[in-house]
């Protein structure tokens, strides 16, 4: 009988893997609260300021990608029905690196100038190449071609794209490049960024898991076909485009903001029509972040011709708003449900092996529902003081600083109340 | 052309609907209701899985060769979906709506993720292999 429990397991990478990820990302939001309470005023007013440079960075690639890391981990084997190859080897190696890098070209951006920046960004580098090639070979090999899983690939790819783009620039900040070319790197690196990494990801997650867990209708199969590979192929016609003809940026970018904002809108009226109506925070998250996605597009065109505050607007709307709190939303499930599926492992095995029937806290009872209301609230507080601060920036910044960390801390918290409950439920098994 | 995709797919929106209609009255605090519909729920997902474990895997085994491959971890996840129908019930028995609502949203959970892989890869692959007989498994799949 051992054989089947194994079996079954087999294709779940071991809890540690998906879980240094996820565990790790909330501090990094504490670290950008604090960034913020401490510089006060200077990345609301200029986008090119170190410590701007530095909050993006800790949100982006620190709270962001280390978790799409840890949650592709966990949800390829049951998307594609293929593991992440050598997960163990690639969980240990991209981690420390990733922490490490994201650390150093925060500090670079904030202090430490060019040496930083140089590590940081071949740290980061070193650290995702490898997580890069094991995705790929896991799509490559998967049992099953759909929409979602092209999504992702292509997703992999943006990110490849947004991290050379990263590295050049670092080389332009190191000196030897203009300062018009920097800026088009930079808009390049952070579209590349945003609409392919996290869009194609968020977009392929999302047509897999609106549909199933809040019980929606299913995209309509020409978006799921045409709209990640449209995105895609427009972010690589912006490439030689805006090189050859930079007055077309950041124009250029209109009709991939377009894609991202009906896919937003499809996904808000999908929701409205949704079988499953109990009240639900990760619902409440989606709903959220979509609609922040939506203002940010509205908001968009303001900041390109306008500037200054229009584009802390966008940026808030874009990251902590929109994309931010669609992953608070998926980690509030998934590190409780991961640990109690590996729990209720252990309990079936144990009541084949022993008999005796072990009780293990269901979800709710690992993370329970208050501590996640109290999560959103702060995150929503966090979000108006954001949006409300050009009024007041010099004290505004700051407390959006203070309700970062708490916001960020309580998540934190939580996932360690998580690992708790299940460390003493593991207990009980001797 | 029906399928074993089409026709077992559709029993999981069957029983998803039920499902959600179970939930939702126990977050609403009516328990008696939110029972009745969990029973409805239990009744059709075991049905569902005997199509599966006596009908489908058993063919798809013979054909395939396969039996340590995917039926046996399907199997498996029906038994750790069985153990929470259990863990549920006593939920009931002991009025306590926080359990329930607690273990609800974790079956969902486990549910959904088993039939996802069903739909995206047991089910298509079923369909292929066993091309030929159809019908009569169709068919045998549609008594009560
Ligand atoms: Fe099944
Ligand atoms: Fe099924």
């Amino acid at each position: 009988m051992r054989g089947i429990a194994d079996l079954s397991l087999e294709q779940a990478p071991p809890l540690w893997t998906p879980f240094l990820f996820l565990f790790g990302a909330p501090w990094f939001g504490v670290l950008a609260g604090a960034l913020l309470l401490k510089v006060g005023a200077l990345p609301v007013l200029d986008r090119w300021q170190g410590a701007a440079l530095a909050l993006t960075h800790l949100l982006t690639l620190g709270v962001l990608t280390l978790s799409m890391c840890g949650a592709s981990i966990q949800l390829l084997p049951v998307l594609v029905g293929v593991p992440v190859p050598r997960v163990r080897w690639v969980a240990a190696w991209t981690w420390p690196l990733l922490v490490a890098g994201t650390l150093a070209l925060a500090w670079g951006f904030l202090e430490g100038g060019t040496p930083w920046l140089v590590a940081g960004a071949a740290g980061t580098l070193a650290g995702l190449a490898p997580f890069l090639v094991a995705m790929g070979l896991a799509l490559a090999r998967a049992r099953v071609s759909h929409h979602s899983l092209r999504a992702m690939a292509l997703a992999c790819v943006s990110l490849a794209v947004t991290l050379v783009l990263g590295a050049l620039l670092v080389a332009g900040l190191g000196g030897y490049r203009t300062f018009d070319e920097i800026v088009l790197l930079a808009g390049l690196h952070l579209s590349w960024g945003l609409l392919g990494w996290v869009g194609l990801l968020l977009a392929g997650v999302a047509w897999q898991v609106v549909p199933l867990f809040q019980m929606t209708p299913e995209y309509p199969p020409l978006v799921r076909r045409f709209l990640a590979p449209g995105l895609f192929l427009w972010l690589v016609t912006t490439l030689p485009v805006s090189w050859l003809w930079p007055g077309l940026w950041p124009w250029i970018l209109l009709p991939a903001l377009l894609g991202m904002a009906w896919m937003a809108a499809l996904t808000l009226q999908l929701q409205r029509r949704r079988t499953r109506k109990t009240p639900d925070l990760t619902l409440d998250y989606w709903r959220l972040g979509m609609a922040c996605l939506l203002a940010a597009l509205a908001v968009w065109p303001l900041g390109a011709l306008w500037g200054g505050p229009w584009v802390w607007w966008l940026g808030t709307l874009m990251l902590p708003g929109g994309v931010l709190s669609l992953l608070n939303g998926m980690l509030l499930k998934i590190v409780p449900f991961l640990s109690w599926f590996h729990l209720q492992h252990r309990q079936m095995a144990h009541l084949r092996e022993r008999g005796g029937l072990v009780e293990i806290p269901h979800m709710h009872a690992l993370l329970p529902t208050t501590l996640g209301r109290w999560q959103w609230r702060l995150h929503l507080l966090a979000l108006m003081s954001a949006l409300a601060t050009p009024a007041a920036p010099g004290l505004l910044a700051r407390v959006t600083g203070g309700l970062l960390v708490a916001a960020y801390g309580l998540l934190g918290l939580a996932f360690i109340r998580v690992w708790l409950g299940y460390r003493s439920a593991q207990g009980q098994f001797g | 052309m029906p399928s074993i995709t089409q026709h077992l797919s559709g029993e999981h929106r069957a029983c998803d609907h039920t499902f959600a209609a179970a939930e939702a009255r126990a977050a609403e605090g009516d328990l008696v209701a939110s029972r009745d519909l969990f029973e409805e729920f239990f009744e059709a997902m075991e049905r569902h899985f005997r199509r599966e474990e006596s009908v489908l895997f058993p063919e798809f085994e013979a054909r395939t060769g396969q039996t340590q491959g995917p039926t046996l971890i399907m199997r498996h996840e029906h038994e750790q979906m069985r153990r929470v129908f259990q863990d549920l019930a006593t939920a009931f028995d002991a009025g306590d709506a926080g359990q329930i609502l607690g273990l609800a949203e974790t079956l969902l959970i486990l549910m959904q993720q088993h039939n996802t892989k069903e739909e995206q890869m047991l089910y298509p692959m079923s369909d292929q292999a066993l091309a030929d007989r159809l019908d009569t498994l169709l068919e045998a799949m549609q008594r009560p």
